[in-house]
C-alpha cells in the first residue's frame, strides 16, 4: 500500500572493532510513525545517526524514494529532507531561538542578500514553533530556555527542513522525551500524532507506552541487529520487553560458582542519599567487601554520573560517602585513587588508555610512586610486574613496549585492569560497561577475572551492557530511573529475572 | 556508546551587561575627583583623540576574538602599513606620490597578512596564538627590511592634515573610529559574518555540524582585523608623520585588554563591537587618570596585565569542572 | 558473532620513517649553509662563541620545552627573564650570591604563580603567561629604564663567563641543567606524568594523576630557567636589560618546536629541544656573520615557527580531530 520512503539494505558500523549496528535493514513509509525500541547500546543512536548523515556506514544502502543516496554530511542529508533531533543537544546557546531554528538557511529573511532582516527572520521562525504549539519567542536567547524548551526548539529546526524540500521530510527523534515533564511529553506526543499528517517519522524512546502509543510499527533492535517488527495492534509491552532482551546468541552467562552469601562480611561503602543537580537525587545504597554490586538503568538515569562521582570525577552537592567507616570527599580522582578506587571508564581508548604511551608506562600509570626506589622509578621491578601481570591477564603483545594503540579493543581493556591492579590491591573497583564490543573469549576471560577479584575482596560497581550480563555477573542489584534508586535486588539465592529489572528501568 | 555529556544547561558567564560601562563611570568620577584638570574639555578631547586608533584596532579584534581565537599579529601589520603607506605618498626616500592610491595599497597589505593567518590557521591547522605569533614576527622582519636605516618621512601634507586635524571641532581620527564602530555594529548584528562568527564561538563543532562554512569565516575574521589594524597604522603613521616599525607598539597588549575589560570572553561566544568599545575608553581613562595622578607610563603594561588576568577569571570562574581540559 | 577488530597499523608512509630526522638535518644544513658562504665559520673558537651565545635561549627553550609537552605555553618566560636580569644586576653589589638566590626564588614563586591560576582556574595557558608578559615586562621596565651595568659583586656570577678546555662555562651550565631536567622527566614519576597529560590529559586525570600539581610544578620550572637566564644575560654582558624580552620570545619557542616538540603535546623531549636551540643559533649568529640583514632574523622565526607547528602524523590517535 505504501511503498517505503526510506529503506536501508544491510547497514553495518564498527567503532574501533565494536559492532555497532549489524547487518540492519527497516523501511519508513510515508505518512507512518516507526518506533525503534531497544536496549543499551543495541544501536538505535547509531542508526539514526547513520541516517542523518552524522556518521558513515562501513557498507549496506540507504534508499530514498527509490534512489540510493549517500550521506557525506548533516546539511546533505537536511537537503534530502531527512532531519534528525539528537539526544545530545545541537544547538548553540549564545544565538537567538530564531537563528537556532534557522541555522545556515537564513537565506529568505536576508535583505540584499547580506543583512539580516530580523523581523522576516523571527516570523519565519515563528512559523515553525506555531506548527508545534509552542509559545516560545524567537528573540528569546537560547541560554535562557529550559531543557524542555530546548528540545521544542530543537524540534522547530526540524520541522523546518518541510520548507525546504519539494517532498514530505523524514524525521528521526532520538530519545526527546527522555528529560521532559508529563504536560511537555504530552504536546510532543500530540505534535509527533499530527506530523504523521506531513512526515514520516522515526521514534526512538525508552518507555515503551510512549511508542505504544504513537507508532504504527516497532522495530526491536538487539546488540546492532533488528530482531524483529511488529505493527500497531500486534503487540503488548510485555512482548515487547520479551523481544528487547532476546536470546543471547553467544555464550549464556551461567552463575556456575554458588553465590557466596556476603551478609556477614564488612560494609566497605556506604552512600547516603548523594544528590547532583541533573544527575540524580538521594542515592542510598551499600557496598560490601567482596561485593559485586550491578547498577541498571537506561542512559539519562544517572547510574554514570554516580559511578563516577563516586571515582571523584564529578562533583556532588549534597550527601555523604562513607569509605570504611570513614566519611570522605573526593577533590579530584587522584584522592580517590588514594583511597583505592579504581575506575574503568566505559571510552577506553578516550579516558582509560593514553594511547601514545606505551603498554608498560600505561599499565604503571595510576600507581608509579609505589615502584620506585626512593625518588626513582625502579625499572627491573616494574619491568617485572608489567610482564607477571601480561601473562596473567594474557594480554597479548609482542614486547611491552608496543604503543597501546595498537592493542586491540580486549587486549586494552586487560590493560586498564591491570593498571588498577599492579602494585596495589584496590578495595574497590568501578567498572563502567566493562563488557562492552569484547570478543565472546575475551569477555568469558574478563567476566571469570571480575569474580575471581570479587572473591579475593574487592568490592565492585558494575555498569553492565546487557541485563543478562549484569544478573549473571552481580550479587546485588539497583536499579535508577530519572536519577533516582528505582528498585534494589540484595544478594540471595534467588536472581531476579530481567523482566523484573527491566520493569524498574522504563 | 555515546561519550558522556554533562548534564545541565551551558552557561556563558559574562559580566553583567552594564559592568564595563558602570565601571568606565566610576573611573572618570574618581579621577575627576582626585584631579580637576582630568573632566576639563581639553583633557576629553585627548582622551577621544587617544582611543581612536585602539578602538579601530580593537573593532577588528572583537570578531577574530568572537571566534575563540586570538590575533596576535597587528602590531607587525601596523609595522607593515606605516612603512608601506610611507613610501607610497609623498615621502622623503622614493620618488612616488600615490596619493589615496597609496594608501588604498597600504590598507591591502594588511587583507594580504590577514589572509595569511587566516590560511595557516585553517589549513595548516596551526593554533591562532602560535600562527598570529609567528606572523606577528615576520611581519615585523619584513618592516624592518623596509625601514632599512632611516624611517621614511611622509611629505604629503593632505594625509597629515587628516590625521592631525579636526572637523567640527571632532579629531579627524575620532570620526573614522565611529564610522569603523558603526561599520562593526552592522556586520555583527546583521551580516552572517558576525552571526556566523558567534556560533564558531559558541559551538565550532556543531556550528560545522550544521554544515556551515566555518573556515571561510574564520579568515574573513583575520582579514577584517589585519584590514583594520592597517588602517590604524596608516591612521598612526598620518599622525606622527612618518613610517616607523614602533608605530603599533604596545598595541597589541592594549586591544586585547580592551576587548577584554569591555566583555567580551577570550573563550568566543560573548561580546561584541560595542562592548570593546567601552573597554578602549575605560583603558584610555586609566591610562590619562594614571599620568594625572603620578604613575608612571611604565606601569601601563603591568596594569593592563592584571586587568586581563581579573577580567578572564571573573567570566570563567563559574565554568570549571573537574574534568574539563584547558591547555 | 563475530566481531571484526578493524584498526589496522598505520600505514608507514615514507616520509614518516624519516621524520624524526628532520631537525638533525635541518642543523646540519644549516651549519653548512652558513660555513660554505663564511668558510672561517666552523672552526673550533668560532663553534665555542657559538656554543656561549646559545646558552641563554638554551636555558629559555628547556623550560619551555616541559610546557610544552604538557600541550600549554608560557609566553612570560622572556619578560621574567628581563625582570630577573635587572634585579640580579641591582642587587649583586649589596647581596652577592644572596641577590642570585633570592631573585631565584622569586622567578621560581611567580611562575609557580602563573601555573597555579592556569590550573585552579582552569584558565588557558595562553591567557595567563600572556597577562605575566605584561606584568613582569613591565615591571622590570619601571625599576629599571635602561639598562644597569653591574657595579660590583660579579664574581659570584663572574664563573659563567670565560670557558675551560675550549667549552664555555655558560652553555655547560646551561647543558648540565637540561642534563639534568632530562634525567628527571626519564627517571622520576613526574616525567612519566607530563608525558601522559600531553597526550591525553583526560585519561591522565582518571588515572589518578593530580593534573593540577604536575602543572603548577612545570611553570614553576620556566620560572626558576628564566631567573637562570637572566643570570646567565647578565654574567655575559655585565648588566641587567629590561627590555630583551622582546628579542628572547621568539627565538626560544622556535628552538622547541623546530627540534620537534609538538605543540599539541606528549611528543618530543629535552634531546630535541639541543638540536632546536642550537639550530636557532646558528640562524642568529649566521645571519650576522654572513652579512644578511639582521631584518631577516624575526622573518625567519616567523617561517619557522608556523611550519615547525604543522599538525604532526597523528593519525592513530583517537583524541586528534
Amino acid at each position: 500500500m505504501n511503498a517505503p520512503v526510506l529503506r536501508t539494505e544491510g547497514l553495518s558500523k564498527s567503532f574501533a572493532g565494536i559492532r555497532v549496528l549489524d547487518d540492519v535493514s527497516i523501511e519508513v513509509r510515508a505518512r507512518e510513525v516507526v518506533g525503534l525500541i531497544g536496549e543499551n547500546g543495541a544501536g538505535k543512536s547509531t542508526l539514526l545517526k547513520v541516517l542523518a548523515g552524522l556518521c558513515r556506514p562501513d557498507c549496506g544502502r540507504i534508499v530514498l524514494r527509490g534512489t540510493t543516496i549517500s550521506l557525506r554530511c548533516v546539511s546533505e542529508a537536511a537537503a534530502a529532507g531527512i532531519g534528525m533531533v539528537c539526544q545530545e543537544q545541537s544547538l548553540l546557546s549564545n544565538l537567538s531561538v530564531a537563528e537556532n531554528v534557522l541555522l545556515g538557511h537564513e537565506d529568505a529573511a536576508l535583505r540584499l542578500g547580506v543583512f539580516y532582516n530580523w523581523g522576516a527572520l523571527h516570523a519565519l521562525a515563528k512559523a515553525q514553533l506555531d506548527k508545534l504549539g509552542s509559545s516560545i519567542m524567537p528573540s528569546a536567547q537560547t541560554d535562557t530556555l529550559s531543557f524542555g524548551e530546548r528540545q521544542m526548539v530543537e524540534l522547530a529546526k526540524v520541522m523546518a527542513i518541510e520548507n525546504r524540500t519539494p517532498h514530505e521530510p523524514v524525521i528521526l527523534l532520538d530519545e526527546v522525551t527522555s528529560m521532559l515533564d508529563t504536560e511537555q511529553t504530552e504536546t510532543v506526543l500530540t505534535q509527533i500524532e499530527c506530523l504523521r499528517n506531513r512526515a514520516s517519522v522515526v521514534f526512538v524512546s525508552h518507555r515503551l507506552d510512549e511508542v505504544l502509543r504513537v507508532c504504527d510499527r516497532v522495530y526491536v533492535m538487539n546488540n546492532g541487529r533488528c530482531v524483529a517488527q511488529r505493527n500497531r495492534g500486534c503487540y503488548k509491552i510485555a512482548d515487547l520487553q520479551q523481544l528487547m532482551l532476546g536470546r543471547n546468541l553467544s555464550v549464556e552467562y551461567r552463575n556456575d560458582a554458588p553465590q557466596v552469601l556476603i551478609t556477614g562480611s564488612t560494609v566497605r561503602l556506604s552512600v547516603r542519599a548523594l544528590s547532583r543537580a541533573n544527575s540524580y537525587q538521594a542515592v542510598s545504597f551499600e557496598l560490601r567487601a567482596g561485593e559485586v554490586l550491578g547498577i541498571a538503568g537506561v542512559s539519562r538515569s544517572g547510574r554514570e554520573s554516580l559511578c563516577r562521582t563516586l571515582f571523584g570525577a564529578e562533583e556532588p552537592d549534597s550527601g555523604e560517602i562513607v569509605l570504611d567507616g570513614k566519611s570522605v570527599s573526593f577533590a579530584e580522582p587522584a584522592d580517590a585513587v588514594r583511597l583505592g578506587i579504581g575506575y574503568v571508564p566505559v571510552e577506553r581508548l578516550v579516558e582509560g588508555v593514553v594511547a601514545g604511551l606505551s603498554v608498560r608506562e600505561n599499565m604503571t600509570l595510576a600507581h608509579l610512586d609505589g615502584l620506585c626506589r626512593g625518588p626513582l622509578i625502579d625499572r627491573g621491578r616494574e619491568r617485572e610486574l608489567v610482564m607477571r601481570w601480561v601473562e596473567r591477564l594474557r594480554i597479548k603483545l609482542r614486547a611491552p613496549e608496543t604503543p597501546a594503540y595498537q592493542l586491540s579493543g580486549g587486549n586494552q581493556q586487560k590493560l586498564v585492569l591491570a593498571k588498577w591492579l599492579i602494585a596495589r590491591k584496590p578495595k574497590i573497583l568501578i567498572l563502567d560497561h566493562p563488557l562492552l564490543g569484547l570478543d565472546v573469549c575475551t569477555r568469558m576471560e574478563i567476566t571469570l577475572l571480575i569474580r575471581d577479584l570479587a572473591r579475593s575482596g574487592i568490592s565492585i560497581l558494575l555498569i553492565a551492557d546487557t541485563l543478562n550480563e549484569l544478573i549473571a555477573l552481580s550479587d546485588s542489584i539497583i536499579v535508577m530511573k530519572d536519577g533516582a534508586v528505582s528498585g534494589c535486588f540484595p544478594a540471595s539465592t534467588e536472581r531476579p529475572s530481567e523482566r523484573e529489572i527491566l520493569e524498574r528501568m522504563v | 556508546m555515546e561519550p558522556q555529556h554533562e548534564q545541565g544547561v551551558l552557561k556563558f558567564s559574562s559580566f553583567h551587561p552594564w559592568g564595563p560601562c558602570v565601571a568606565l563611570i566610576v573611573l572618570c568620577v574618581g579621577f575627576g575627583l582626585a584631579e580637576p584638570r582630568f573632566a576639563s574639555m581639553e583633557n576629553l578631547r585627548v582622551i577621544a583623540d587617544r582611543s581612536a586608533i585602539p578602538l579601530i584596532l580593537a573593532v577588528g579584534m572583537t570578531f577574530v576574538v568572537l571566534q575563540g581565537a586570538i590575533d596576535l599579529s597587528i602590531e607587525g601589520v601596523m609595522a607593515v602599513s606605516s612603512l608601506t603607506v610611507a613610501m607610497l605618498v609623498l615621502n622623503s626616500r622614493t620618488g612616488l606620490d600615490l596619493g589615496l592610491i597609496g594608501v588604498l595599497l597600504a590598507v591591502l597589505s594588511g587583507v594580504g597578512i590577514g589572509l595569511v593567518n587566516g590560511i595557516v590557521v585553517t589549513r595548516l591547522g596551526v593554533p591562532p596564538f602560535m600562527a598570529t605569533l609567528g606572523v606577528w614576527s615576520a611581519a615585523s622582519g619584513f618592516a624592518m627590511l623596509l625601514s632599512g636605516g632611516q624611517p621614511p618621512l611622509i611629505h604629503d601634507q593632505t594625509l597629515r592634515a587628516f590625521g592631525l586635524g579636526r572637523t567640527f571641532t571632532v579629531p579627524n581620527l575620532a570620526i573614522v573610529a565611529i564610522l569603523v564602530l558603526a561599520l562593526g555594529y552592522v556586520l555583527q548584528h546583521y551580516t552572517r559574518f558576525g552571526r556566523y562568527s558567534m556560533a564558531i564561538g559558541g559551538g565550532e563543532h556543531l556550528a560545522r555540524l550544521t554544515g556551515l562554512p566555518v573556515d571561510r569565516y574564520k579568515v574573513l575574521a583575520f582579514v577584517f582585523s589585519g584590514l583594520l589594524a592597517s588602517l590604524g597604522g596608516v591612521l598612526g603613521s598620518a599622525r606622527i608623520g612618518l613610517g616607523h616599525i614602533d608605530v603599533g607598539l604596545g598595541q597589541m597588549f592594549a586591544t586585547v585588554t580592551a576587548v577584554v575589560v569591555g566583555g567580551t570572553s577570550l573563550g568566543g561566544g560573548r561580546g561584541g563591537v560595542i562592548q570593546s568599545a567601552v573597554g578602549t575608553v575605560i583603558l584610555a581613562v586609566i591610562a590619562d587618570g594614571m599620568i594625572f595622578v603620578g604613575i608612571t607610563p611604565d606601569l601601563q603594561k603591568a596594569v593592563q596585565g592584571v586587568i586581563i588576568l581579573s577580567a578572564s577569571l571573573f567570566a570563567t570562574w563559574r565554568q570549571r569542572g573537574r574534568l574539563r581540559i584547558i591547555r | 558473532m563475530t566481531f571484526k577488530d578493524d584498526r589496522s597499523q598505520p600505514r608507514r608512509k615514507p616520509y614518516t620513517l624519516v621524520r624524526p630526522y628532520v631537525p638533525l638535518a635541518v642543523l646540519l644544513a644549516l651549519l653548512s649553509s652558513v660555513g660554505a658562504i663564511q668558510h672561517t665559520f666552523v672552526s673550533p673558537y668560532n663553534l665555542s662563541v657559538l656554543a656561549d651565545e646559545s646558552s641563554v635561549i638554551l636555558l629559555l627553550a628547556t623550560a619551555q620545552t616541559v610546557v610544552i609537552l604538557l600541550g600549554g605555553i608560557d609566553l612570560s618566560m622572556a619578560a621574567l627573564t628581563a625582570l630577573a636580569s635587572v634585579l640580579i644586576a641591582l642587587t649583586l653589589p649589596s647581596m652577592k650570591v644572596g641577590s642570585v638566590i633570592s631573585v631565584l626564588a622569586l622567578t621560581t614563586l611567580l611562575g609557580a604563580f602563573q601555573g597555579y591560576i592556569h590550573a585552579r582556574a582552569q584558565l588557558p595557558s595562553v591567557v595567563v603567561t600572556l597577562a605575566g608578559l605584561g606584568i613582569w615586562s613591565s615591571l622590570a621596565l619601571t625599576i629599571a629604564h635602561t639598562t644597569i651595568p653591574v657595579s660590583a659583586g660579579f664574581s659570584a656570577i663572574g664563573w659563567l663567563k670565560g670557558s675551560s678546555f675550549g667549552v664555555p662555562h655558560s652553555f655547560a651550565f646551561a647543558a648540565a641543567a637540561l642534563a639534568v631536567l632530562a634525567g628527571s622527566l626519564r627517571w622520576l614519576p613526574l616525567g612519566r606524568y607530563v608525558y601522559a597529560i600531553g597526550l591525553n590529559p583526560r585519561a591522565a586525570l582518571l588515572s589518578g594523576i593530580r593534573v593540577g600539581r604536575v602543572k603548577t610544578l612545570a611553570f614553576a620550572l620556566t620560572g626558576l630557567f628564566s631567573g637562570l637566564a637572566g643570570m646567565a644575560m647578565v654574567a655575559r654582558t655585565g648588566s641587567g636589560n629590561p627590555t630583551i624580552a622582546d628579542s628572547l620570545l621568539l627565538p626560544s619557542i622556535a628552538a622547541v618546536l623546530i627540534g620537534g616538540t609538538k605543540m599539541s603535546g606528549g611528543v618530543g623531549g629535552l634531546g630535541c629541544t639541543v638540536i632546536g636551540a642550537l639550530s636557532i643559533t646558528i640562524l642568529r649568529v649566521g645571519i650576522a656573520a654572513t652579512g644578511l640583514d639582521p631584518a631577516y632574523e624575526p622573518i625567519a622565526y616567523g617561517v619557522l615557527i608556523v611550519t615547525a607547528a604543522l599538525a604532526t602524523d597523528r593519525s592513530w590517535d583517537p583524541l586528534q580531530k
